[in-house]
């Protein structure tokens, strides 16, 4: 015993330095972000929802609706406990994966140390940590509880929860977590739907992965395995609520045999297959897959194909990878599909069936998407993104390779469950296979898309490497997560036509600029599909100019005033508009940057920020608490920038927009403070900008104006000629 | 040619680098010498782009590495101090997928790359798995993908540690086969024979600050220690020598 505190000793010390030298930042920020992104996710999953319950569309995808109403409704728990379940992984993952094992385990088993003792000595360490961990998740907390109106009772319950799930390591937490369910859930139903569809089969998932010896790479796979199978099991807790048709307990058994089958299955598949690999990675020769690999990159001239082909090479190589991109998809489409299969004597008119097979597919797809582009950084990159970095490549294209690569995966999966529905319900045909598979095509690229948004800045975060290049991938990767997000919004019944221009959108948001241009345009789009006439609430045109202009005005100087003070206490470096605009040599890069930040940044966020969010969560939350959710995604965005200040520029507008009642006021007021700010930053540091180098006062002014002015006038036209226009509805015109 | 101008980083208000103005002549090779800690590595991070200056520009074969960091990297051919590869590819693999990426012609990155195993030792070893691979053969990959596509400027950071005494007479012959052919080398180490051997310059930092920057004539000259070694002028520069 009296080593085991030794060696708990000795890791609190290492904290403890870790604290007084300032690098815990860099152990608080994950954590912090890990759980606000979750948060902010699930926010925009309740007004998904909120969404659909209120356009009606529930009918078109009712069952689609009732999954993410059982998660939203359960929102702070269910939350909570995905972004602890997250923590939880990293948490095991980071303490006993290959690096620490070799570093840490190994420095501790070359003294007189048992396994046992060190593992204790361990998870001690862990539960201290996790209390500190605790105590940085408690103001987000509090502040989405306040949001979803939570008692105190509650806010007990969920104290507990965390550090039950902490120090049980799993098994605890969860009985914990069913009772905790039991007490804040609506009905028991949904308690019962929580405990029964989601940890029952993942507890059997787990006791049969434990049996196996072959799934031996430790708790990392424990954990995945829990997770994949408890998502796959989702159609069994609806198969509980009645929504299959049938006698309730027909399809429980149904369902849990086909996880029993699917689990041995795995089993047997990781197995045979880890088999065949250890053949190739045992020290052995890569023999003719390494000849055609060496063939291929010779023959591929562009950076995207050449990385998706590594990744494929690095995935199937490796058992942990062929578990959880390979086994994991299949079965999730088997359980979707064994559910069809069941019901094939159903009536297709049957709204039931149908539902059946619209979210069967959309929780696949998604589901999968995350799933498995979060191996892609974690597990094949092994969160060495730096090598990457001394390649000739842009962290763009090696995104994009991502996305290539998981997409088959996601869409093979989709595919699956769809033509199991088709061939039960008809009708099998070349126009119905076709219109599906892009339905399916779409909802794929925009998943994996925000999944490998996501993905990407969990190993940013982790490793305090990265230098400054961080914010830039950050940036990069929220841009992903935001497009995917709004994207995805849209998807719902939309026409084929609509789901076509949505790809191409994707496309060109992958060519640069377009994930503003894209958000721009959901935003415009689901304007128009909510409201009768979107150009009423949002001002356009203002009811008075003079209005608008002056709180523009205000807001801007009110914000240079207060900034220097707010900065402060933000980062200290300069964002990632300033180094790109004072680095660059290229003019045709700075028109590109000047643009979208001062045409298209103020238009599309604040269509979206304040047309679309903050005007939904006043209307579902309140007043207050819709300025601040606006604020802070808005905040989020801008990670680049001082965070404080971002914050207080997200909520100036909000009130910018509330008190004039048009959109202009916040429109100009947020193109006002991109420009004064660029045209101050040029001012101030010409020497700094390389383009403006050696120019004298006079050049400089012309310079500025050059570079300033265009765009202002650019903005102008854009408002009036464009967004005026397509906010506006033709119905309301026609009348 | 190598430029740095004024260039500091801290990292969270602790300096790194502390006002480095230093030029790398084209054809030169540079001995950048230091203590552990002295900054030697995030100077070369700085020249590849992977972390932005605080103050000062940078620029690398004429290019500021944080405006346009790719067309850096097609330039520069970087070892680093800790080489990652990619474990479940073979050195082979990992050359033909880095010599794909920097769009070299099939046959001639296959070519390249079966001279570079030849030059290091590493033919038997080419299509084994990177995971079977004991430390200083890696670093041997990892020099090979630093020379794979013949780059203008080469940065090695501690390229000699953990190779074997063969393997760094090679380097050696390499690092001066590439001086003749014109090639910048910026090589960092705290191995002064390494140094005093290849080097045409020498840059000597200290607590993140140019100490020494001259040709090596001058240095030995300089020197004053036992045998007018490099050794004597190093520990009088970073002011180690009265503390041991």
């Amino acid at each position: 015993m009296d080593r085991i505190w030794a060696l708990i000793r000795v890791k609190l010390t290492i904290v403890g330095n870790r604290l007084s030298t300032g690098s815990a930042s860099s152990r608080a920020w994950p954590l912090l972000f890990r759980t606000v992104s979750l948060l902010l996710l699930l926010a925009l999953l309740r007004f998904a929802v909120t969404w659909l319950e209120e356009t009606g569309r529930f009918v078109v995808s009712r069952y689609g609706f009732e999954v993410f109403r059982t998660f939203t409704n359960l929102s702070l728990v269910t939350g909570l406990l995905l972004s602890m379940f997250v923590n939880l992984l990293v948490f095991v993952s980071e303490e006993f994966d290959a690096t620490e094992a070799t570093r840490d385990t190994n420095l501790l088993l070359a003294l007189p140390l048992t396994l046992r003792q060190i593992v204790w000595a361990k998870v001690i360490l862990r539960t201290f940590q996790d209390m500190y961990g605790l105590c940085l998740l408690v103001p987000p907390l509090v502040v989405y509880g306040r949001i979803m109106g939570l008692s105190s009772w509650g806010y007990l319950g969920l104290g507990a929860i965390y550090v039950a799930l902490e120090i049980g390591q799993g098994f605890v937490g969860m009985v914990v977590y069913l009772a905790g369910a039991h007490r804040l859930s609506r009905s028991r139903l949904e308690t019962f739907k929580l405990v029964v569809g989601l940890f029952l089969p993942a507890l059997l998932a787990v006791m049969a992965a434990m049996l196996k010896e072959s799934v031996n790479d430790g708790r990392i796979v424990d954990c995945h395995a829990r997770w994949g199978f408890a998502l796959g099991a989702t159609p069994l807790a609806w198969a509980l609520d009645g929504l299959v048709p049938g006698a309730a307990l027909s399809r429980l058994v149904a369902g849990l045999a086909g996880l029993a089958a699917i689990v041995a299955v795995a089993n047997l598949a990781i197995h045979h297959l880890g088999r065949a690999v250890s053949k190739l990675s045992e020290g052995e020769r890569p023999g003719r897959v390494g000849d055609w690999l060496l063939r291929t990159f010779a023959r591929l001239r562009w950076p995207v194909p050449i990385l998706a082909v590594k990744d494929a090479v690095l995935t199937f190589r490796r058992k942990v990878f062929l578990l959880t991109s390979v086994v994991m998809p299949l079965g999730v489409a088997s359980v979707n599909v064994l559910l069809i299969l069941l019901n094939a004597g159903a009536s297709r008119s049957d709204p039931t069936i149908q539902h059946l097979a619209n979210s069967s597919m959309l929780v696949s797809v998604a589901f999968i998407a995350y799933l498995t582009a979060s191996q892609s950084f974690g597990l094949v990159e092994q969160g060495k993104i730096p090598f990457l970095q001394t390649l000739p490549v842009s962290f763009h294209q090696v995104m994009l390779a991502k996305v290539v690569f998981w997409c088959p995966f996601v869409i093979a999966t989709g595919i699956s469950v769809k033509l199991a529905f088709l061939w039960c319900f008809g009708p099998f045909t070349v126009g119905a296979l076709a219109g599906h598979t892009l339905w399916i095509v779409v909802a794929a690229l925009l998943c994996t898309h925000a999944a490998v948004g996501v993905a990407a800045l969990f190993p940013v975060f982790e490793s305090g490497i990265l230098g400054e290049r961080r914010i830039n991938i950050m940036v990069g990767g929220l841009l992903y997560l935001m497009v995917g997000l709004t994207a995805g919004l849209l998807l719902f019944g939309l026409r084929p036509i609509n789901k076509a221009v949505l790809l191409l959108l994707v496309v060109l948001s992958w060519l640069g600029a377009g994930s503003q241009v894209l958000l721009g345009v959901a935003s415009v789009a689901y304007l128009r599909e909510k409201e009768p006439d979107p150009a009423v609430p949002l001002g356009f045109p203002p009811p008075s100019a003079g209005a608008a202009a002056l709180a523009a005005v205000s807001v801007v100087t009110l914000l240079n005033l207060v900034g220097p003070l707010v900065v402060r206490f933000g980062t200290g470096s300069p964002g990632y508009f300033e180094l790109l605009i004072t680095r660059t040599t290229s003019l045709h890069a700075i028109a590109v940057v000047v643009f979208a930040a001062l045409v298209l940044a103020p238009v599309s966020e604040e269509l979206f920020f304040r047309g679309v969010l903050y005007r939904a969560a006043r209307a579902q939350l309140g007043e207050v608490q819709g300025v601040v959710l606006s604020a802070l995604l808005f905040a989020v965005l801008h990670v680049d920038r001082p965070v404080l200040l971002m914050a207080l520029l997200g909520v100036l507008l909000a009130l910018a927009y509330r008190a004039t009642g048009t959109l202009v006021a916040s429109i100009g007021a947020h193109f006002l403070f991109n420009w004064t700010n660029l045209v101050l930053y040029l001012w101030h540091r010409p020497a700094d900008v390389t383009i403006l180098a050696g120019l004298g006062r006079d050049g400089l002014c012309w310079a500025i104006a050059a570079l300033a002015v265009p765009p202002a006038l650019a903005f102008w036209l854009v408002l009036r000629l464009v967004i005026f226009r397509i906010a506006s509805s033709p119905r309301h015109r026609a009348v | 040619m190598i430029e740095l101008v004024g260039v500091s980083k801290d990292y969270d208000g602790m300096p790194a680098v502390q006002d480095l103005t230093m030029t790398v002549p084209a054809g030169s090779v540079l001995g950048f010498l230091g203590p552990n800690g002295a900054g030697k590595t995030t100077t070369i991070k700085l020249l590849m782009g992977m972390l932005f200056p605080s103050a000062g520009s940078v620029r690398v074969d004429g290019i500021d590495p944080v405006a346009e960091p790719i067309k850096v990297r097609e330039r520069v051919g970087y070892l680093p101090d800790v080489p990652f590869l990619y474990e479940y590819l073979s050195p082979h693999e990992m050359l033909g997928m880095v010599g794909a990426l920097h769009r070299l012609d099939g046959e001639l990155a296959r070519r390249r790359a079966a001279a570079l195993f030849e030059e290091f030792s590493l033919t038997d070893k080419a299509t084994e798995l990177i995971l079977s691979l004991s430390k200083g053969t890696r670093k041997k990959v990892a020099l090979a993908l630093a020379l794979l596509h013949e780059p203008p400027v080469l940065l090695l950071d501690e390229p000699t540690s953990g190779l074997d005494p063969q393997t760094v007479k090679v380097l050696k012959d390499r690092v001066r086969r590439e001086q003749a052919r014109g090639t910048t080398v910026v090589l960092s180490t705290h191995v002064l024979d390494v140094a005093q051997e290849v080097s045409t310059h020498l840059a000597i930092v200290h607590q993140g600050r140019l100490v020494f920057h001259d040709t090596l004539e001058t240095a030995i000259g300089r020197a004053t220690g036992e045998g007018r070694s490099l050794e004597g002028l190093f520990l009088q520069l970073t002011g180690t020598a009265r503390h041991g």
